[in-house]
C-alpha cells in the first residue's frame, strides 16, 4: 500500500469523522473545525466544476474543432458561445439584462422544446406499446399510466363533487406511495453504507 | 542278497545294479577298468591318503578275501574279532565306498601310533574303540604287499551292517570274556592283514578325491600343511546309524594315484532314463542321438594341469532333452524357436525383435505432416466454415412496422393544437379542480401563517426544460408571499438559477449562487455567509424555506442538509408534478410542512386563496392535452390489439372440424 494512499485515505477518515461529530456535537472547535473544512471543501468543488468545464469545452470540443473531426462545426459553435457569453458576463455582469435576456430567449425556449418533443415521443412510444411488448406486465404498466394521466389531468378532481369520486382519488392517489417509501428508504440505506465505508477506509475512491 | 550303496546319495540299490537308481551314479567299476597301480611318486600326497590309495589298489587286485590268520587263528580268535571280519568281508563286496568325512577326519597312519596290545580294561573301554577305530582307518598298508593275497581284512572302516551287535567288540560287555577278547588285550601277536588292492572307484565317485588332494596340494603361508583335525570321538556308544554306514576306504599316504580315466563311458540317453516306461519314439529318438561322450570331449590330460573336469551324471541327467538330442522332439507345427539370443533353443515364446546384432539403420521419417485424403478433405471444410464464420454479412432487414411520419405527424399536430386552441380562446370553460390534497392546504395554511416582512428563503432549483411548470405552479405562491410583506431571498445550486431567479422574482435578493451541491448546502446550512448581507447569520433566523424544483436529488439534497439546521422552521416545496409521489411521504412525516406540485395544486390555491392567476389561464389547455395524451394511448392500444388479432387469422390455417 503506498504511502499517498495510506495519508489520503487517513485524511478523507478524519474530514469525515470531524464534520459528522461536528453534526451531532455542540463543541465550538469542532463546529469552528467542521467551518473550515467544509469551506474548502467548496473551493475545491467549485474548481473542480471549473476544470470539468474547461475539459469538456478546450478538451473535447476544442479538440475535435482542431481536428475537423465528425461534427467539429458544432464544437466551433460552441467554443464560438462559450467565449463570448464568459467574456459578457465577466464585462456586464450576470445582472445584466443582456445576460438575462440571453438565459431567457435562448436557453429556456431551446430546452423546452426538447422537453416537448420528449413529451410527444413519450406519447408515441406509449401508443406503440403493445407492438413492441405484450404480456401482462405490459398491459399492467399501460393501465397505470392511463390512470395517473387521468388523475393527473385533474378531470377527476374537478368532479369530486360526484359520489365516490373523493374516496376513489384518495385511494388512487395513496396506492404509489408505498412504493415510493421502499424506494426512499432503499436510498436511505444505501447513502449511509455509503458513507460508512468511506469513514471505515473500505472504499477509497480518492486513492490511486 | 548283499546289496550296494551309493557313495553319493547313500540310497541302497541291488547288487546287481551298475548304477543308483536315485542319482544315477556309477556303482560298479567298468569291467574294463583295470586299477592303475598307485603311483607313490607324489610327494604332496598325504601319507594317510597315500595309505588308502594303497589299500585300494591291494583290495582291487586281490581275488579272494585276506584273512589275518590260519585256521588255528580262527580258534582263537575272539567273537568280537570273527564278527568285525565277516561285517568287512560283506562290506568289501560290495563296493569302495568312501567316507569323505571319515577319510577326511582320519589323521595320518604315520601320526596314528598302533594299536597297543597292552590296553586298560574295564574304564577304559572308549579308549580301546577308539584306538581301534584309528587302526582301521590306518591299515599297514606299507608292510603288505599288494599282490599278495590277504587274509581276512579286517576292514579299517567297515562298521559291520547286521544289527547283530551282540558280540560287537564296540558294544559294552561286562563280561570278562569280552573285555578280554580284545585284539588290544590278546597276548597274540595281530598280524597285519594284508591290505587288498582298493577297488577302482568310478570317476564320478572320486572327484571328492580329487577336490581334496587338491586341498592338500595347497599349504599354509608358512610352508606347513595344514592338519586335517581328527574326527571327535564318540563318547558313548557308537550309533546306528555309525554302526550301519559303511567305512570309507583309507587310501595310505603313498597309494598311488588315480588317474582320470581316459575313456569316457558312454552315456546314453537310455542310461540315463528308468528302464520302464520309455516310449517308442524315445527310443528311437535316442538311438539317433551322438553320444553324449562325443559332445563333450575330454580334457587331455596331458595337455592341461588341471583335471579333467567330468560332468557328474546326475547333472547330465538334469541337462534339456533338446540339448542331448537336439533332433528328439520335432518341432510343432506353427512353434517358432528361438535360434539366438539368451532364450536360444526354447519353443513357444513371443517372438523376439531384432536382435542386437541385427543392426540396421534407422528409418528416416520426415517431418512433415501426413495428412490422408478424408483429413484433407475435413480441414478444408474446417477452413471453409471459418471463412464463412468471419466474413460479415449484411443482416436481412427486419420488416418493422413504423408509424408513418404523416401519421406522426398528425399526432403532433393534434397534441399541439389541443394546447394552443384552448389557449388561444382563453375560454376557461373547464371547471377547476374541487378536491385539494392535504400537502396544498399545508402549504396554504403555512404560507398564511408567515408573519410579515419575515425573511423567507427561496432556493431556484428548476432546469429550463421544466421552467414553464414550475413557474407557472410557483407564480401564484410567490405572489402570495410577496402580498404578505415578506422579504423574500434567492439562492440556488445550479448557474443558470440565478437567471432564472432574476426573473421569477425581479424584486427579490439575490443571494448567488452556491456551489459544491451537498457540500455547499451543508455549509450554507451550518453558517449561511452568503446571507450575511441580509443579516442573516443562521439558516433558522428565515421564516420558511420555499424550494422550487424538478429534480428529487436537489430537493433531498435540501431536505436532507438543510431542514435539520432549521429549527422547526417550515420548509415548503414548489415542485414538478412528477415528484409529487416521493415527497408526499416527507409531507406525511412531517419534514416539510407543505407542497404543491403541478398545475393541478397551483390551479387549487388559487381556488384557495381566490386569486386568479396563470393556473386558470393554462387550466383547459392542460386539460385537453391531457386528455388527448390519453385519447392517443387508447387509441394505440386498441389499434395493436387489432392488428394482432388480424394478423393471427390471416396466419392461422383453416381448421377442420372433427366430430
Amino acid at each position: 500500500m503506498k504511502a499517498t494512499s495510506i495519508l489520503s485515505t487517513a485524511i478523507a477518515i478524519l474530514a469525515g469523522v470531524i464534520v459528522l461529530l461536528g453534526a451531532f456535537l455542540a463543541i465550538p472547535v469542532l463546529q469552528t473545525v467542521r467551518t473550515v473544512l467544509l469551506g474548502w471543501a467548496l473551493i475545491v468543488a467549485a474548481a473542480a466544476g471549473l476544470v470539468a468545464l474547461l475539459n469538456l469545452i478546450f478538451g473535447v470540443h476544442g479538440v475535435r474543432a482542431y481536428k475537423r473531426a465528425a461534427g467539429s462545426g458544432y464544437s466551433w459553435l460552441v467554443l464560438i458561445s462559450f467565449i463570448v457569453v464568459v467574456v459578457l458576463g465577466f464585462v456586464l455582469g450576470s445582472d445584466n439584462p443582456l445576460m438575462q435576456g440571453l438565459i431567457q430567449n435562448v436557453v429556456k425556449p431551446i430546452e423546452a422544446s426538447l422537453m416537448a418533443v420528449a413529451t410527444a415521443s413519450l406519447v408515441l412510444a406509449g401508443a406503440r406499446l403493445f407492438r413492441k411488448r405484450s404480456g401482462v406486465p405490459a398491459i399492467l404498466f399501460f393501465i397505470s399510466a392511463l390512470i395517473f394521466v387521468l388523475l393527473g389531468s385533474g378531470l377527476l378532481a374537478a368532479q369530486a363533487n360526484l359520489p365516490f369520486v373523493k374516496e376513489t382519488l384518495s385511494v388512487l392517489e395513496s396506492l404509489p406511495l408505498a412504493g415510493a417509501r421502499g424506494i426512499l428508504i432503499g436510498m436511505g440505506l444505501g447513502a449511509l453504507l455509503a458513507g460508512l465505508r468511506v469513514l471505515m477506509g473500505a472504499d477509497r475512491p480518492y486513492s490511486g | 542278497m548283499s546289496e550296494l550303496r551309493c557313495p553319493s546319495c547313500g540310497k541302497v540299490n541291488p547288487s546287481d545294479a551298475v548304477f543308483c537308481q536315485a542319482c544315477h551314479t556309477r556303482l560298479l567299476p567298468p569291467a574294463d577298468a583295470s586299477p592303475e597301480p598307485i603311483r607313490n611318486d607324489d610327494e604332496d600326497v598325504p601319507e594317510w591318503l597315500r595309505a588308502i590309495r594303497a589299500r585300494q589298489a591291494a583290495e582291487a587286485g586281490a581275488d579272494e578275501e585276506t584273512s589275518w590268520t590260519g585256521e588255528d587263528a580262527d580258534a582263537d580268535t575272539p567273537d568280537w574279532l570273527k564278527a568285525i571280519r565277516g561285517i568287512a568281508s560283506d562290506a568289501e563286496s560290495e563296493s569302495d565306498v568312501h567316507e569323505p568325512e571319515q577319510l577326511e577326519s582320519s589323521p595320518s597312519p604315520a601320526e596314528t601310533p598302533e594299536p597297543d596290545a597292552q590296553q586298560p580294561t574295564g574304564e577304559q573301554d572308549n579308549a580301546d574303540w577308539l584306538r581301534e577305530l584309528r587302526s582301521w582307518q590306518e591299515p599297514a598298508v606299507e608292510d603288505t604287499p599288494v599282490d599278495e593275497p590277504q587274509a581276512e581284512v579286517d576292514h579299517p572302516n567297515s562298521v559291520p551292517q547286521s544289527p547283530e551287535t551282540e558280540n560287537h567288540p564296540l558294544v559294552a560287555d561286562d563280561s570278562g570274556e569280552q573285555a578280554g577278547a580284545t585284539p588290544f588285550e590278546s597276548d597274540k601277536p595281530i598280524d597285519q592283514p594284508a591290505v587288498a588292492a582298493p577297488p577302482v572307484a568310478s570317476p564320478d565317485s572320486l572327484d571328492w578325491l580329487h577336490n581334496l588332494e587338491k586341498l592338500q596340494a595347497n599349504q599354509n603361508d608358512d610352508g606347513v600343511k595344514p592338519e586335517i583335525p581328527a574326527v571327535a570321538p564318540f563318547d558313548g556308544e557308537i550309533p546306528d546309524w555309525l554302526s550301519e554306514a559303511t567305512p570309507p576306504e583309507v587310501i595310505p599316504d603313498d597309494a598311488p594315484d588315480i588317474p582320470p580315466q581316459q575313456d569316457e563311458p558312454e552315456i546314453t540317453m537310455a542310461d540315463l532314463l528308468p528302464d520302464e516306461g520309455v516310449p517308442d519314439w524315445l527310443n528311437a529318438a535316442v538311438e539317433d542321438t551322438p553320444p553324449l561322450a562325443a559332445k563333450n570331449k575330454p580334457i587331455d590330460a596331458a595337455e592341461d594341469d588341471l583335471a579333467r573336469a567330468n560332468m557328474p551324471v546326475w547333472l547330465a541327467a538334469m541337462r534339456p532333452v533338446e540339448s542331448v538330442a537336439p533332433d528328439t522332439v520335432a518341432p510343432e507345427p506353427g512353434v517358432v524357436q528361438e535360434s539366438k539370443g539368451p532364450l536360444r533353443g526354447l519353443r513357444g515364446i513371443v517372438p523376439s525383435a531384432a536382435q542386437a546384432s541385427d543392426y540396421a539403420k534407422p528409418r528416416v521419417y520426415s517431418s512433415g505432416l501426413r495428412v490422408s485424403d478424408r483429413q484433407k478433405k475435413l480441414a478444408t471444410l474446417f477452413d471453409e466454415l471459418l471463412i464463412e464464420a468471419s466474413t460479415p454479412r449484411d443482416l436481412p432487414s427486419k420488416t418493422v412496422t413504423r408509424i408513418p411520419k404523416l401519421v406522426r405527424m398528425i399526432i403532433g399536430m393534434i397534441m399541439v393544437l389541443a394546447v394552443l386552441i384552448p389557449l388561444a380562446a382563453g375560454t376557461g370553460s373547464l371547471p377547476l379542480p374541487a378536491f385539494f390534497s392535504p400537502e396544498t392546504l399545508g402549504f396554504v395554511n403555512t404560507m398564511a401563517a408567515l408573519p410579515p416582512n419575515s425573511p423567507v428563503l427561496i432556493v431556484v432549483d428548476y432546469t429550463a426544460g421544466l421552467s414553464g411548470e414550475i413557474e407557472t405552479t410557483a407564480r401564484t405562491a410567490l405572489n402570495i408571499l410577496q402580498g404578505r410583506g415578506t422579504r423574500t431571498m434567492t439562492i440556488t445550486t445550479r448557474p443558470e438559477g440565478v437567471a432564472f431567479a432574476a426573473g421569477l422574482l425581479p424584486n427579490a435578493q439575490s443571494l448567488g449562487y452556491l456551489p459544491g451541491g451537498a457540500v455547499g448546502v451543508q455549509s450554507f446550512a451550518v453558517k449561511p455567509t452568503l446571507a450575511n448581507s441580509a443579516g442573516i447569520t443562521q439558516l433558522d433566523q428565515f421564516a420558511a424555506v420555499v424550494v422550487l424544483t424538478d429534480d428529487f436529488d436537489a430537493a433531498k439534497l435540501w431536505l436532507e442538509q438543510a431542514q435539520p439546521n432549521l429549527n422547526n422552521r417550515p420548509l415548503l416545496f414548489i415542485a414538478s408534478a412528477q415528484l409529487r409521489v416521493l415527497l408526499r411521504p416527507y409531507v406525511q412525516s412531517g419534514q416539510v410542512a407543505g407542497m404543491i406540485t403541478g398545475l393541478a395544486d397551483a390551479a387549487a390555491l388559487e381556488q384557495i386563496a381566490q386569486q386568479p392567476g396563470v393556473a386558470r389561464v393554462y387550466w383547459d389547455a392542460y386539460q385537453l392535452g391531457a386528455m388527448t395524451i390519453f385519447i392517443i394511448l387508447v387509441v394505440g392500444a386498441l389499434s395493436d390489439a387489432i392488428r394482432r388479432v388480424t394478423s393471427k387469422r390471416a396466419t392461422t390455417p383453416n381448421r377442420r372440424r372433427t366430430v
